[in-house]
């Protein structure tokens, strides 16, 4: 016969079950999705960022090396 | 009430598949928290789910940021810089909460949503800037430790290996909740800088004129500007971001524990702040006095610091400049090895054992280890490290700050949890902040 702890044991089981498949759910929503589609002005934007990151690392740069000096 | 013991045991009885090391971990917390939410247990379930926004905070408070808090302090008093500091921490809620929905919802890193939503090409490049970028504030951290250390007259090399060390053993457990608390733990004692304030005997009505000041003392300057910008890179950098992402992820929050996520930063950033300004009242003292601390290192502004609150108050100091290091060591390494992973699509968890995540605890480790090892070789410009480090930090956020933005307002991935209009307003007004910093430290440079 079961005892008390296993049968609430057993109503937890659902739960975890539960648990598993709402990240099983999540990964298989995440691996359905692809590239998302950019509009131009974004990607103008995303170009803008990575010069004014690399303009901004060369003055840094320039910075150090005449401090050092 | 059940212990935690029992919790897990109970778990094992129930586990309903043998499923690989890292999900049968977080399916366990989860559990956990399931358990505590079902039983009403409000203060359990916030100890659960707390830990992610507060590293994240209070490990930026690293040394380099506690370093540019004091030179702020003992240069320029703390007139304007208190309330910027404290502007500057709301703005890291606001970037850090985003972290959170996306996190929780998806349980996915930063990392993996740039590769797998912008491709290849732009995942290669903001991985890049970010490794870069971790590995400069990684030297700096272990510059802390040192500098720290010396205080007590602990020899360098012996002061990098057992930060090498501490770094290193905190994942053994392979139980991201036991490394959380370990962490925890330690970041606590960023607040050693409240009685170290309080020692310094601050004048409250100039602390409360302070909050209402829009200019600083001595008026603006190159060099202010550039403490501004550093200030700024102390509390907004590219790797809270993926880190906080990453830890959601790794300890297993799910969209219903999003609110507690949101506490969990707002926590994080009030203790933070609550440290940074400290740090700035105490060393305002050596303003008053009219020091010149421009080349300070930790263990300097501890000796200058000794005359005004004490030999206790001194070592307290160093000893949290020390601390600042090894916490931000620990996860700035790990956001390092959580990006890998997350990028490669190789095991990222700490949940995970060693030879089950080689790769991410290779670069957990060989990380560290070259960081720690650059900082022993005689030399070294280790100062124009830890000047430029947090504006690097600062210069390299927009790009992945927009990425943020464009995932957070993706629909097929946030559902209803996408962004709303005021909270696209406060993004992009965080955004606009961070570059116009850059462009002024651009203009301020060629001036």
């Amino acid at each position: 016969m079961p005892s008390y702890h296993d049968s609430q044991l057993n109503s937890q089981k659902p739960e975890i079950t539960k648990l598993l498949e709402q990240h099983q759910e999540s990964r298989r929503r995440i691996e359905s999705l692809g590239l998302v589609r950019l509009t131009p002005g974004l990607k103008w934007l995303m170009w803008g960022l990575r010069f004014y990151v690399v303009g901004m690392v060369i003055l840094v740069v320039i910075n150090v090396m005449a401090t050092l000096h | 009430m059940p212990s935690n013991r029992d919790i897990h045991r109970d778990f094992k009885a129930v586990d309903p598949l043998p499923l690989p090391g890292d999900l049968h971990q977080r399916l366990q917390d989860c559990f956990e928290v399931h358990q505590a939410r079902q039983k009403r247990r409000q203060m359990r379930l916030l100890w659960l789910l707390v830990g992610p926004g507060l590293l994240a905070m209070l490990g930026e408070n690293d040394a380099p940021s506690m370093l540019s808090y004091a030179g702020t302090g003992s240069q320029f008093g703390i007139n304007f810089f208190l309330p910027f500091i404290l502007l500057t921490f709301v703005l890291a809620v606001i970037t850090q909460e985003m972290t959170v929905r996306l996190g929780a919802l998806t349980q996915s890193g930063l990392a993996e949503w740039i590769y797998r939503r912008f491709g290849r090409k732009w995942g290669h490049l903001a991985m890049g800037d970010l490794l870069l970028t971790n590995f400069l504030t990684l030297i700096t951290e272990f510059v802390g430790i040192v500098a720290g250390a010396r205080y007590f007259h602990i020899p360098s090399a012996l002061a990098v290996g057992g930060g090498m060390a501490l770094v290193m053993a905190a994942p053994l457990s392979h139980r991201y909740f036991a490394w959380e608390r370990r962490v925890l733990l330690i970041a606590t004692f960023n607040l050693v800088f409240v009685p170290i304030a309080l020692m310094s005997h601050p004048s409250w009505p100039v602390l409360t004129h302070a909050f209402i000041s829009v200019s600083p003392q001595g008026g603006w300057s190159k060099h202010m500007i550039l403490l501004a910008l550093s200030d700024i890179g102390a509390t907004i950098t590219p790797w809270m971001l993926y880190f906080q992402q990453a830890s959601i992820r790794d300890k297993g929050l799910m969209e219903p524990d999003i609110r507690h996520g949101r506490w969990d930063t707002v926590l994080g950033a009030g203790l933070a702040s609550l440290a940074a300004v400290a740090c700035l009242v105490a060393t305002s003292v050596l303003f008053s006095h009219h020091m010149n601390t421009r080349q300070f290192n930790g263990a300097q502004f501890a000796e200058a610091l000794t005359p005004y609150i004490g030999r206790i108050g001194g070592s307290l100091f160093a000893l949290g400049i020390l601390e600042a290091g090894l916490v931000a060591a620990t996860t700035i390494s790990t956001s390092s090895a959580y990006v890998w992973g997350e990028s490669f699509r190789q095991a990222a968890s700490l949940n995970r054992r060693w030879s089950e995540a080689l790769g991410f605890y290779a670069i957990l480790a060989g990380m560290t280890l070259a960081a720690g090892l650059v900082v022993l070789i005689p030399g070294f410009p280790l100062e124009m490290i830890v000047i430029f480090v947090n504006i690097i930090a600062v210069l390299t956020m927009p790009p992945i700050f927009l990425f943020l933005l464009i995932l957070v307002n993706d629909r097929e991935i946030m559902g209803s949890y996408r962004n709303t209009w005021w909270l696209n307003v406060l993004g992009i007004t965080v955004g606009g902040f961070i570059s116009l910093a850059g462009v002024i430290y651009a203009v301020a440079t060629m001036l």
